[in-house]
């Protein structure tokens, strides 16, 4: 319909219209632009995950609690730099994309689907690993486990962007585009 | 041959697009792609779907059987043979 309103929040993407038309349109010269920068960035987000998950084996609930707080923030800090990287084309609905781009969005959207369910076999693991006789409590949950949550968590958001920033070739500029 | 496997798709978009002094960010903005999408596209490494390759044909001004082929342009191919 012609004088529909357009939307302006994406709630189910978590991406708002401004920010996704802003990054597709940014000609400015960045780092992210390139490959190797993006592959960098992929690989300090696996880590930081990593320490993440890892973190339900410090056994001193003071350190564990700022670790983790710590952690959060450097992988949101990742997050939101991942998307930026590549452009909000991995969280971006349809109507802000061309054919490539969704094409794009959409294979990577399969491949991290697939790593997810690797990673989630691991997650698991480890949470047996830890727990007693893999019975689940809520103490398990809240106090000894909640880095594993938190990276299972970041892990399944930031994956998409993760993929399409580690894949997506470098891009050339404005005038060789 | 696998059913998925693409076959490449040649085209003569760049070559059209500057005999009529066209930047590639114009006709991008012409067919409502990223400008990436245009530089994609002249590689070679995106082969449009049939209302984008129209798209870029109405704005060339050429039909869309001269911009693109399944068979190397003979430009393309005198340069392949002088390889």
């Amino acid at each position: 319909m012609a004088n529909e309103k357009k939307r302006r929040f994406f709630w189910v993407e978590g991406v708002t219209r401004g920010e996704v038309e802003k990054s597709l349109r940014d000609t400015r010269p960045s780092m992210f632009r390139q490959q190797r920068p993006r592959r960098v960035l992929v690989l300090v987000t696996v880590f930081a995950l990593a320490l993440m998950a890892l973190s339900i084996f410090i056994p001193d609930r003071k350190i564990l609690t700022y670790g983790e707080g710590v952690l959060f923030i450097l992988i949101l800090v990742l997050y939101f730099k991942l998307r930026t990287a590549v452009r909000h084309v991995s969280d971006a609905p349809n109507e802000l994309l061309d054919e490539r781009q969704i094409k794009v969005r959409d294979a990577c959207y399969t491949m991290a689907y697939r790593i997810l369910a690797i990673v989630a076999v691991f997650y698991v693991g480890m949470f047996v690993a830890i727990s007693e006789g893999g019975i689940l409590t809520s103490y398990l949950v809240i106090g000894k486990a909640s880095g594993l949550f938190y990276s299972f968590l970041m892990c399944a958001a930031a994956l998409p962007a993760m993929v399409l920033a580690w894949t997506m070739p470098s891009e050339l500029t404005d005038d060789a585009a | 041959m696998s059913r998925n496997e693409e076959l490449p798709l040649f085209n003569r978009i760049a070559q059209v697009r500057e005999e009529i002094g066209l930047s590639r960010k114009a006709l991008a903005e012409s067919v409502g792609v990223h400008y990436q999408t245009i530089g994609y596209l002249e590689r070679g490494e995106y082969s449009p779907s049939l209302s984008l390759a129209l798209r870029i044909a109405g704005i060339l001004g050429r039909p869309v059987e001269e911009l693109f082929s399944v068979t190397a342009f003979e430009s393309e191919q005198e340069r392949t043979n002088g390889e």
